[in-house]
């Protein structure tokens, strides 16, 4: 193993992070402080690269999975990425780079594969890439492991049937599992949804995940979208402190 | 559409609808619930979940509320659903020296009723409330009080009353109640006919209109609670907490009316309970503003204050939602429960204004006892709908 300062300012985070949502995983569990979220808690996160230690917290932790961390060693790239199906790619596979669009960019080879160190199923690859391409690369695939998947066109807006795990609500990690259990039991309103697995309850009151839980409730449980009643946003929109909202200044 | 019949129909999924279809189930009643939208989407999911005996008058209210609170533990072992149910104690908190003059004279009052609550000086109010402000001078303390998850609860009783054989429609809003020679027939609803001859009103504030179509007048109008949500954190609360103002605004009791003008003028007395997720519910208005469920930045503003005030250790916590539920308030704060006079088979539970969760258990008990053995192990009188004539 090399050293952390041997290894610093090697690396390049790349995030695929479309929404501005209170969600910081990332920046709370790097060791070294290297990631900041830009403008607070619903900004993007940003590496400071001179501090990376490369430890891969921020990919075990990030709750979708969207986090890319790209070192440059000679003669390639090596990319490193949470891998969330099975069977996991071992030492030495050959896998199929795509793009954030299921495009195919080329093949590389895994150098390392581990069980994600939290309990979350995930793995972590690390894969060896050309460097023209290793910054674009947002999924791998086994050799014919496409073959059994959607694909690109009809993927869209589908979830992956298979991810029990999956969270609906990242914010309070409602399972999709969770949701479809009430769903079962009868639950067919949004609001009771959301008070009996807390989907939607949490900091960004929904904002990420309304959409998810009402296709769950049109495709799963046969909802109108005018009945299932998923619930807007209230104030405060954002967190704000009691003291701040009671009108006192923080004291100094 | 098919025809549909039940022995008895219950007229809202809220708390009291489905307390009334549980009880009436158990006895094995074929009962059905048809709710307009769906369980605990009106009141019963928009509110705080205290079981608070020292708020309630003595006299047929206190002793419903009493009777409704021992019902609570039964409940919570006979049906699946986790309730919540914690006998965490409740306090009142007293500020002033005045404040503290008319909570023991209610306390006293409270005991002489044959409650167990006592008055407590600011130490043992540092171990009961940790949390509590430094000036407060005292508090009223009911070992009693518990607390509750109200949807939990409605969810819960209805379920059970299903498991029970009951039947439970959603989305579908009675139209119209048929009445022949002064008798319950027939219900209109939006997924047709359904035959009955027995209908409880548990509509909650649309019990006005519910009532309209048997051509009676139940004076319930809708009054706005506003609450805000905290982050989920440790616990903070051992017990539930209200100012004492709380018992002012909610029965003019004197000397302990709302310190503010912006709280008199909202009606507002502080209240919080910290959830079993660890989230702090801050309350509560009381305001007349018609069906509207927005929330509101004054009151939002006036609720927050208080916590402060009264609560310094909250101050840095973050507010991460509000909401607002309509309680059905009847014009003397009491529940309207019984039988109509005229109208053979139309039953009242409603109107329980902001007590609707700690008198569900009782009130669904008694509306059965009422339908199945025509009378009541309690004396329901005082809450007849004759007494606003």
């Amino acid at each position: 193993m090399r050293g952390p300062a041997e290894k610093t300012g090697r690396y390049k985070l790349l995030v695929d992070c479309p929404q501005e949502i209170p969600c910081d995983p990332c920046a709370s569990s790097c060791p070294t402080g290297a990631i900041s979220l830009e403008g607070g808690l619903c900004g993007r996160p940003r590496l400071r690269e001179e501090m990376c230690s490369g430890c891969l917290s921020c990919l075990e932790v990030c709750p979708v999975s969207c986090i890319y961390l790209v070192e440059e060693v000679e003669g390639g790239s090596l990319l490193n990425l949470a891998f969330d199906r099975l069977p996991r790619p071992k030492k030495g596979d050959e896998v199929v780079l795509k793009d954030g669009e299921g495009k195919v960019l080329g093949r590389g080879r895994v150098v390392r594969s581990r069980k994600s160190r939290k309990d979350s199923g995930l793995c972590i690859l690390t894969v060896r890439a050309p460097t023209d391409m290793a910054a674009r690369v947002r999924a791998v695939e086994l050799e014919g492991e496409g073959a059994s998947h959607p694909q690109p066109e009809e993927a869209e807006g589908t979830l992956p049937d298979e991810a029990e795990g999956f969270s609906i609500c990242r914010c309070e990690e409602t399972s999709r599992a969770a949701l479809e259990e009430a769903m079962e039991a009868g639950v067919r309103h949004a609001p009771n949804l959301r008070r009996l697995t807390r989907v939607g309850l949490g900091l960004c009151q929904g904002r990420s995940c309304a959409e998810l839980l009402l296709k769950e409730l049109m495709e799963k449980a046969g909802c109108d979208p005018a009945e299932a009643g998923i619930p807007r946003a209230r104030v405060p929109l954002r967190p704000v402190t009691l003291r701040e909202l009671s009108g006192r200044m923080r004291e100094a | 559409m098919e025809v549909l019949s039940a022995e008895v129909v219950v007229i809202g999924g809220g708390v009291i609808g489905a307390s009334a279809a549980y009880y009436l189930a158990r006895e094995g009643a074929e009962v059905m619930i048809v709710e307009a939208k769906d369980l605990a989407s009106g009141a019963s999911g928009a509110c705080d979940g205290f079981l608070f005996l020292q708020s309630k008058i003595q006299g047929p209210h206190m002793d419903l509320a009493r009777e409704s609170l021992r019902l609570f533990p039964d409940i919570a072992s006979d049906i699946d659903v986790d309730i919540e149910y914690d006998r965490c104690g409740s306090l009142v908190l007293a500020r002033t020296a005045e404040e503290i003059k008319s909570l023991k004279a209610q306390v006293k009052k409270l005991k002489g009723a044959g409650l167990e609550v006592e008055m407590v000086g600011p130490d043992d109010l540092k171990e009961l409330c940790p949390a509590a402000a430094p000036g407060i001078k005292g508090a009223s303390y009911c070992r009693d009080d518990a607390q509750v998850n109200p949807t939990k609860l409605t969810l819960g009783l209805a379920k059970k009353a299903q498991d029970l054989g009951a039947t439970i429609m959603i989305n579908c809003r009675v139209e119209n109640i048929i009445i022949t020679n002064d008798r319950v027939r027939e219900l209109r609803t939006t997924a047709g006919s359904i035959h009955t001859r027995r209908v409880v009103c548990a509509a909650g504030i649309g019990s006005n209109q519910i009532g309209k179509m048997a051509i009676i007048d139940v004076p319930v109008m809708p009054r706005k609670g506003q609450i805000l949500v905290t982050e989920p954190v440790e616990r903070i609360l051992k017990t539930i907490v209200a100012e004492a103002s709380y018992l002012g605004v909610k029965h003019g009791l004197e000397g302990l009316e709302p310190q503010t003008e912006e709280a008199r003028k909202l009606g507002l007395s502080f209240t919080a309970e910290q959830t079993k997720d660890g989230n702090i519910l801050l309350g509560s208005t009381r305001e007349y503003a018609g069906f509207d469920t927005e929330t509101t930045p004054e009151a939002i503003k006036t609720i927050a204050r208080n916590a402060v005030e009264f609560l310094p250790r909250v101050s840095e916590l973050d507010v991460i939602r509000s909401f607002a539920g309509l309680r059905p308030y009847s014009p003397d704060g009491l529940p309207i429960m019984g039988t109509v006079k005229g109208i053979k088979g139309f039953y009242l539970a409603t109107g329980h204004s902001g007590d609707g969760i700690s008198l569900a258990p009782i009130t669904g008990r008694l509306i059965a006892e009422l339908i199945l053995d025509g009378e009541t192990s309690m004396d329901i009188s005082p809450f007849s709908l004759s007494r606003f004539k």
